[in-house]
């Protein structure tokens, strides 16, 4: 049995750190010498990627960063070189449904994406924008959208495995209820669906495929998104694609 | 004439059953009308059923008990027919509501949608105001218990929601047809044409209405009277669907549809504000598989169900004939509220083409 893995938290991840290390004890423990953690847990509001930089230049070996907002693709980019020892861990794009959801995928091409919650609509889509690109999505395009102040809607045109698809992205801000976030995918004789809790439980989802024949149901692990990246690390196994980070938040832009 | 009404199963007295006409014998009257007034025979019997094709007419006439009419004209006739059931193809749906009102029924009952232009949802208005002579629409989740309900939470988020959405994820009308019924001669499926812009154009309106009508009345509730719907974008979904963003006094409005190959359902009504949500999940088409579930949540998370109830939309309009009918003027649906939905509908459908573009070639 190996080590385990140190962590740094920036300030406002303390709690969080410290409820991942305790259901993985394991694999990680508390740094108790900032300056010989093994990986940094970094907050991914505003100028995230610059306090990554800082962290790699000072020696740590791996940052995850933690529901990476937009940022500067220019920022981003820089970080290119480094890009195996950074880990993005994104709400939506990492839960541990995604690989089921985009296994499901053959066969459609209308994505929905449908989320209700209490963040800012905008924060919603961006996060709908990463999932997309989770299950495979590219070349991703806007054709249209409607911003109205809590609600966001978008259509989008975009292609999976050679296959155009059209995406619509919806968003809406609420305080009733939990956070809501609804994938459905539809072709001419399949439909998709999964609803994905938020990243503060480990509720299930599961991924249900409907077609002529029958129906299959196949539920994620009960896990959230952010312990699912942290096993990943410990496995060696994360990569990021800071690129299509990069170009997605470019993408955002140019919506809203 | 109409032969007179079976006796009721019922051992009580009461008033007779009504009788109703039906012109057009399709799958919809022999999938959801038969059988929903079959459920309620003590207060309905069909007396006279009337379709193009004759064998369909004759075949219908005989499962019900009724009489095989020849044409609308001879339902009008027959004063045993109090009211006239239109299940025609949409097209024909706005002069035979007219024809119906100004013979005098005591009700008229049209399947949606009621008008496919302004024009024609004009000329009907105006017979319905000019003869009074109640007429009510075959949208169904209207009329839903689920639905019914709620409204008194409807009437609040009314004024504050801020987002609505309708979605509606059926497979092809056949599979619940069968699964309600044993069709006589279903009506040939279309020939698959090339999708250019004028069949964009054809789809795009037949998807407003005729799929997405089911619960525009619903949406338009939500929506504040007397200001302008702006279709924002329209797009044709393959193999038969639509997306579509509206705004309307600070809502917006997400419009989705989808028909398929596959056995699932999905059809869900979302109204949200900032501290409550309305969520309507509905039972298909065709099948008495009971009412809505409507889930009320708020800021605390505590969400309160309504239904399942027993009976679902299509009853519950059918028993709004019958209130009429028997003369409960509460029954009656106002004039002015079927004016706006109508204007809604066609607008809304117009103006989706309108919004059609190049993308989706």
């Amino acid at each position: 049995m190996t080590a385990p893995l140190t962590t740094l938290p920036d300030p406002e991840l303390i709690d969080l750190d410290r409820q991942l290390r305790s259901s993985l004890p394991l694999s990680y423990a508390a740094a108790i010498d900032p300056g010989t953690a093994d990986v940094a847990l970094v907050a991914g509001s505003a100028q995230w990627p610059l306090r990554v930089a800082g962290l790699l230049g000072d020696g740590i070996a791996r940052a995850v960063v933690i529901d990476p907002r937009p940022a500067d693709p220019e920022s981003v980019r820089a970080l290119a070189a480094d890009e195996d020892a950074i880990v993005l861990s994104e709400p939506l794009a990492s839960h541990p449904a995604v690989s089921a959801i985009a296994d499901a995928l053959g066969g459609t091409d209308t994505l929905v994406l449908s989320s209700s919650e209490i963040r800012p609509a905008a924060d919603q889509v961006f996060d709908q924008i990463r999932l997309l690109r989770a299950l495979g999505v590219s070349d991703v395009r806007p054709l249209d959208v409607l911003v109205n102040g809590e609600s966001i809607l978008v259509t989008l045109g975009g292609a999976r495995a050679d296959v155009a698809v059209r995406v619509r992205l919806s968003a809406a801000t609420t305080r009733a209820g939990r956070p809501r976030h609804q994938v459905r995918a539809y072709g001419a004789a399949v439909v998709v669906s999964a609803d994905l809790p938020g990243p503060q439980t480990a509720r299930s989802a599961t991924v249900t495929t409907s077609s002529p024949t029958g129906i299959l149901a196949v539920t994620a692990p009960l896990e959230t998104a952010h312990r699912v990246t942290l096993r990943r690390v410990r496995r060696g196994d994360v990569a990021s694609d800071l690129e299509g980070f990069a170009t997605d938040v470019a993408l955002f832009s140019d919506l809203l | 004439m109409t032969a007179a009404p079976p006796p009721s199963p019922s051992a009580s007295p009461g008033p007779a059953p009504i009788g109703i006409g039906f012109v057009g014998a399709g799958p919809v009257t022999q999938a959801i009308h038969l059988p929903t007034l079959a459920r309620l025979s003590e207060h309905f019997h069909v007396a006279a059923v009337a379709d193009i094709d004759p064998e369909v007419a004759a075949s219908v006439a005989r499962r019900a008990g009724a009489r095989v009419a020849t044409d609308l004209d001879d339902l009008l006739v027959d004063p045993g027919v109090e009211v006239v059931a239109i299940c025609t193809p949409p097209a024909l749906h706005a002069d035979q509501v007219i024809a119906a009102m100004e013979a005098g029924k005591k009700a008229v009952f049209c399947e949606k949608p009621l008008a496919t232009s302004a024009e024609e949802a004009e000329r009907i208005a105006e017979a319905a105001e000019r003869t009074g002579v109640p007429l009510l629409v075959g949208t169904m989740h209207a009329f839903d218990p689920g639905w019914q309900a709620v409204l008194p939470v409807v009437e609040e988020l009314a004024g504050t929601a801020h987002t609505v959405r309708s979605s509606i994820v059926l497979p092809f009308n056949d599979r619940f047809e069968d699964a309600a019924t044993e069709v006589v001669r279903r009506p040939p499926a279309a020939a698959p044409t090339e999708m250019d812009d004028a069949m964009r154009a054809a789809v795009m309106s037949m998807a407003v209405l005729a799929l997405a009508v089911h619960d525009l009345p619903l949406v338009r509730r939500f929506l504040p009277d007397g200001v302008a719907t702006e279709v924002v974008s329209a797009h044709v979904l393959s193999p038969f669907g639509y997306a579509i963003s509206a705004a309307c006094g600070g809502r917006a409005v997400d419009l989705f549809g989808h028909m398929n190959a596959q056995g699932e359902h999905r059809w869900e009504l979302e109204a949200i504000s900032a501290d409550m949500t309305l969520h309507l999940e509905f039972t298909p088409s065709f099948v008495h598989a009971g009412s809505a579930v409507a889930t009320v949540t708020g800021p605390d998370g505590v969400a309160t169900v309504h239904g399942p109830f027993d009976h679902n939309g299509y009853e519950g309009e059918w028993r709004v004939i019958r209130d009429i009918v028997r003369g409960d003027p509460r029954a009656m649906p106002a004039l002015a509220s079927l004016r706006a939905d109508l204007a809604f509908i066609v607008d809304l459908a117009s103006d989706s083409v309108g919004a059609l573009t190049k993308e989706d070639a």
